[in-house]
C-alpha cells in the first residue's frame, strides 16, 4: 500500500510537470506564429520569383528524355553500388568462411598446392583432438572454466561499482566530487601499458600469481563505462529525484528502483562489453599467471601439434606431421574462441552496436 | 501557391536559420576533459541543488556542532559510493602513473627486488639510442614499425568506410542484410582472425610432396606472380641505414589492419549519415550538383568532425597496437621482435626483468600519445564547420 503511494505522488509529480511543459510549448508556438506573420510577406515574394523561374525552365525542359536519361543512370549507378557492396561483404565474410571450412579439412586437403573452397571430407575429429589434446598443461575445459568464472565475477562485481560511482558522480553532492571526476577521466589519456607494469610488480609482491584475484581486481573499475553511465544518469530528469526524496526515498533505493530500470539498455551494453573484454584478454594472464592459469585467448596461441604420444590426440599416426603446428587443428581452435562472440552478436546486435556508438571505443 | 506551401517554405527558413546557430558538437571525449578541468577553477553554484545541502544552509545557525558534523557527514555520503572504486584505482591506476615517473628515472631498477644503483636519464638515453644491452627490438624499429602500420591504415579504411557508409546509405532493398555481414567482424578476437589471416599469407612447409603457399599467392599466381614469402624468414625487406623495412610483412598487417577496423568506422560513419538533414541533398539536387560533388561538397563536410574523430582515435589505437601483431607472427613478433611495436617493445622488458627500461619505454610511448592529443586538440579547433 505504501509502495502504491509514493508511485502515485511521483505520477502527480510527473503530470504537474507534463502540464507545465505542455503551457511551455503554448506560449513557444504562439511566439511562431508571429515570427511567421512578420516574415510572410517577403517569403511570399520569394516564393513568386522562384515560381517564375521554374515556369521559365519548364518549358525548355524535355520530359520524356530526360527521365529515360535518369532510368538508365540510376540502374548504372544501382548496379555499380550492389557490385561494390557485394565485393566488400564477401571480403569481409571470406576470413570466417575460410576459417570454418578450413577447421573440417584434413591436414593433406588444407595443403593442397590448389585450395578447395567447399571441404572434400569433413573431419569433425579436429574439434574432439583439440579439445582433448592436453598441451603443456591446461585442458581446454580448463582454460573455459577460468574464462567463464573470471567473465562472471568481474562482469558482475565491476558493473555494480560502475552502477554506484556512476551514480554517486551523477546525483549526490560531496566535497572533491569535481576533482575525483576529473582525475579519472585524466587516467584515460594514459596508456594502460603504463600501469601494467608498476601493477605486475604489486601483484607479484602480493603472491597473487596463479589465482583468479588477480585475473579480475585489477580491472573492476572501468573509468570509461562509468563516464558513459554518468551522462545516461545525468540525463534523467532532475524532478524525478526530488520527488522520490520527498516520498521518503533512500538514495540507495532511488537508485535501485528508478535509476537502474531507467538506463537498463546502456546497463546491458556495458556488462555485454565487459564479458567480451574479459573473453579477450591476452596480455595480463600470459604476463602474470602460468598456463593451467590463463584465458581463452592464451590457448588459442599454443601450438597445434598433432602429438602421436597422447591417444586422442593423434589423428594422423605415425609418422604424421611431426612438430608442425597443424593448420586445421588451430583452425578448430580459433572456431570455438570466436563462436560464443558470434552468438551474442547475433543474438545482442542491438544493444552491443548502440553501447559501441555510444562509447567510441572497443572492449 | 497554397497555404500550405508557404508553411513548409517557413519551416525552412526557420531551420536553416537553426542549423546555421548550431555549435559544433562536442562529441569529442578530449574537448569535454578540458572543459571538465576549466570547470575544476569555477564554483559549482547548481551542485548546491541537493535538498539536503539547502537543508544544511537554513538551519545552521540553530544547531549544535554534534548535529553539524553529522549533517555534514551526512552530505559527504558520497564519498561512501565512490569508496570502492576510489580505493581500486588508487592501487591499479593512480599510484602506477606515480611509479612510473619515479621508476624511469632509477638506474639498472630491477622492480621485482626493488634494487637500483642511480638516478637518472640513463634508462631514456639507452633505450632511444637502442643499446639496452638485453638484445631483441629497437626501439627505433619498434617505433617506425608502429607509425607505419598506425599512418597507413588508419586513413586507408577510414576511407574504405567512407565509401561503403555512402554506398549502404544511397541503398534501399538489401540494406539490413548487408549492414549485418559488413558489422560481422566487429565482435572478433583479434589473436584468433591474426590467426587466420596468417593462414592467408603463410607459405606450409613440405610434408610429402603436398604444400600450399597460401590464399593470397593462389591469386596472385592467377596473374603470374611468383609466390612470395609474406610472413616467414625469407621476407622480402628494404634496408635502411640500421633500420630494416620487411615490406611483406608490413603489407600482412596493413591488410589485416584495415579489415579489422572497417567495421566500427562504418558503424559511426552510416550512423551519421543518416543523421544529415536531407534538405541538403534536395536543395543540392535542384541546384544539379552531380553525385560526386554531393558527396565530397555535402555529405564528407557534413559528417567530417566524424571523419576527423575517427582517425584521432584510431591513430591512438594503432600506437598501443599489440595483440594482432602476437596474432599474425606469434609471441616473438616476427623474426627476431623486426615486426615489434612499441607495446611489444615494452612487454619484453618487463618478461626479462628489465622494469627501468619498461618504464623509460612506456614514458616514450605516453609523450608521443600526448603529442597526437594535442595536435588533435589543435585540429578540433580549427575543423570544418558546417
Amino acid at each position: 500500500m505504501d509502495n502504491f503511494d509514493k508511485e502515485n505522488t511521483i505520477i502527480e509529480n510527473v503530470s504537474d510537470e507534463i502540464v507545465e511543459s505542455v503551457e511551455n510549448v503554448e506560449n513557444v508556438s504562439d511566439n511562431l506564429v508571429s515570427a511567421k506573420d512578420s516574415t510572410l510577406d517577403q517569403t511570399i515574394s520569394a516564393v513568386s520569383s522562384d515560381a517564375a523561374i521554374f515556369d521559365r525552365n519548364v518549358k525548355d525542359f524535355n520530359v520524356e528524355k530526360e527521365t529515360k536519361k535518369q532510368k538508365i543512370g540510376n540502374i548504372i549507378k544501382n548496379i555499380f553500388v550492389y557490385t561494390f557492396l557485394t565485393i566488400c561483404a564477401l571480403l569481409s565474410f571470406l576470413p570466417f568462411y575460410w576459417m570454418i571450412i578450413s577447421s573440417v579439412k584434413t591436414e593433406a586437403e588444407y595443403r593442397l598446392s590448389v585450395p578447395t573452397f567447399f571441404p572434400q571430407t569433413f573431419q569433425f575429429k579436429n574439434y574432439a583432438a583439440v579439445l582433448t589434446q592436453t598441451s603443456n598443461s591446461g585442458s581446454f575445459s580448463q582454460i573455459l572454466i577460468n574464462t567463464l568464472v573470471v567473465g562472471l565475477f568481474s562482469t558482475t562485481i565491476g558493473v555494480i561499482i560502475t552502477i554506484i560511482t556512476a551514480y554517486a558522480l551523477a546525483r549526490m553532492n560531496f566535497k572533491g566530487k569535481n576533482l575525483l571526476f576529473s582525475l579519472m577521466l585524466g587516467t584515460m589519456m594514459i596508456p594502460g601499458e603504463m600501469y601494467t607494469i608498476t601493477n605486475y610488480l604489486t601483484v607479484s609482491s602480493l603472491h597473487w600469481q596463479n589465482t583468479f584475484t588477480v585475473l579480475i581486481v585489477p580491472f573492476l573499475v572501468s573509468v570509461y563505462y562509468t563516464y558513459l553511465l554518468r551522462n545516461n544518469f545525468m540525463q534523467i530528469p532532475d524532478s524525478l529525484y526530488k520527488a522520490a526524496k520527498v516520498d521518503g526515498l533512500s538514495d540507495m533505493g532511488y537508485l535501485i528502483k528508478v535509476m537502474v530500470p531507467l538506463t537498463a539498455p546502456t546497463l546491458v551494453s556495458i556488462t555485454l562489453l565487459k564479458f567480451i573484454g574479459t573473453w579477450n584478454s591476452y596480455i595480463w594472464p600470459r604476463l602474470i599467471n602460468n598456463q593451467s592459469w590463463q584465458m581463452v585467448t592464451n590457448w588459442v596461441t599454443r601450438g597445434f601439434v598433432d602429438r602421436i604420444g597422447s591417444v586422442s590426440g593423434a589423428i594422423y599416426g605415425t609418422p604424421g606431421y611431426g612438430t608442425e603446428t597443424l593448420t586445421t587443428l588451430k583452425m578448430a581452435a580459433v572456431c570455438m574462441v570466436s563462436l560464443p562472440l558470434f552468438i551474442l552478436f547475433i543474438t545482442c546486435r542491438k544493444y552491443i552496436m548502440t553501447g559501441v556508438s555510444k562509447s567510441g571505443t572497443k572492449g | 501557391m497554397s497555404k500550405n506551401d508557404l508553411d513548409e517554405r517557413i519551416d525552412e527558413i526557420t531551420t536553416e536559420e537553426e542549423v546555421e546557430n548550431l555549435e559544433p558538437k562536442k562529441n569529442n571525449f578530449f574537448s569535454v576533459l578540458g572543459d571538465k578541468f576549466k570547470g575544476l577553477f569555477k564554483k559549482n553554484d547548481q551542485a548546491l541543488c541537493e535538498i539536503e545541502g539547502i537543508a544544511i544552509i537554513d538551519q545552521t545557525s540553530t544547531l549544535s556542532t554534534g548535529e553539524k558534523i553529522r549533517r555534514f557527514l551526512k552530505s559527504q555520503s558520497g564519498w561512501l559510493f565512490v569508496l570502492p572504486a576510489l580505493i581500486l584505482m588508487a592501487v591499479f591506476t593512480f599510484y602506477p602513473i606515480i611509479n612510473a615517473f619515479i621508476g624511469a628515472f632509477k638506474q639498472n631498477y630491477n622492480g621485482l627486488t626493488g634494487t637500483f644503483t642511480g638516478w637518472g636519464v640513463e634508462n631514456f638515453i639507452r633505450v632511444l639510442r637502442g643499446d639496452t644491452g638485453t638484445g631483441g627490438a629497437s626501439f627505433l624499429q619498434c617505433l617506425v614499425n608502429t607509425m607505419v602500420f598506425t599512418l597507413v591504415s588508419v586513413p586507408l579504411s577510414t576511407l574504405l568506410a567512407l565509401l561503403i557508409a555512402v554506398a549502404l546509405n544511397s541503398i534501399k532493398p538489401l540494406q539490413k542484410a548487408y549492414q549485418t555481414v559488413l558489422f560481422l567482424p566487429y565482435l572478433t578476437n583479434s589473436l584468433a582472425m591474426g590467426a587466420v589471416f596468417a593462414t592467408f599469407f603463410t607459405i606450409v612447409g613440405t610434408q610429402s610432396n603436398t604444400e600450399t603457399v597460401g590464399l593470397v599467392n593462389n591469386v596472385l599466381g592467377v596473374f603470374g606472380i611468383a609466390p612470395i614469402d609474406w610472413m616467414g624468414m625469407a621476407s622480402p625487406v628494404w634496408e635502411l641505414g640500421s633500420l630494416s623495412i620487411p615490406w611483406a610483412k608490413y603489407i600482412v598487417v596493413i591488410v589485416y589492419e584495415v579489415w579489422a577496423g572497417l567495421p566500427f568506422k562504418i558503424l559511426i560513419l552510416f550512423s551519421s549519415l543518416q543523421s544529415v538533414n536531407k534538405q541538403y541533398y534536395d536543395a543540392a539536387k535542384i541546384d544539379g550538383a552531380s553525385k560526386s560533388t554531393i558527396l565530397w561538397k555535402i555529405t564528407t563536410p557534413m559528417i567530417s568532425p566524424m571523419i576527423s574523430y575517427l582517425i584521432i582515435t584510431g591513430i591512438m589505437g594503432g600506437m598501443k597496437q599489440y595483440s594482432s601483431i602476437v596474432g599474425l607472427f606469434g609471441d616473438q613478433m616476427g623474426t627476431d621482435f623486426d615486426m615489434g611495436t612499441m607495446v611489444g617493445y615494452i612487454y619484453q622488458f618487463i618478461d626479462k626483468g628489465e622494469t627501468g627500461y619498461a618504464f623509460a619505454g612506456s614514458l616514450l610511448l605516453f609523450v608521443i600519445i600526448m603529442i597526437f592529443t594535442a595536435i588533435n586538440n589543435y585540429v578540433s579547433k580549427k575543423r570544418v564547420k558546417f
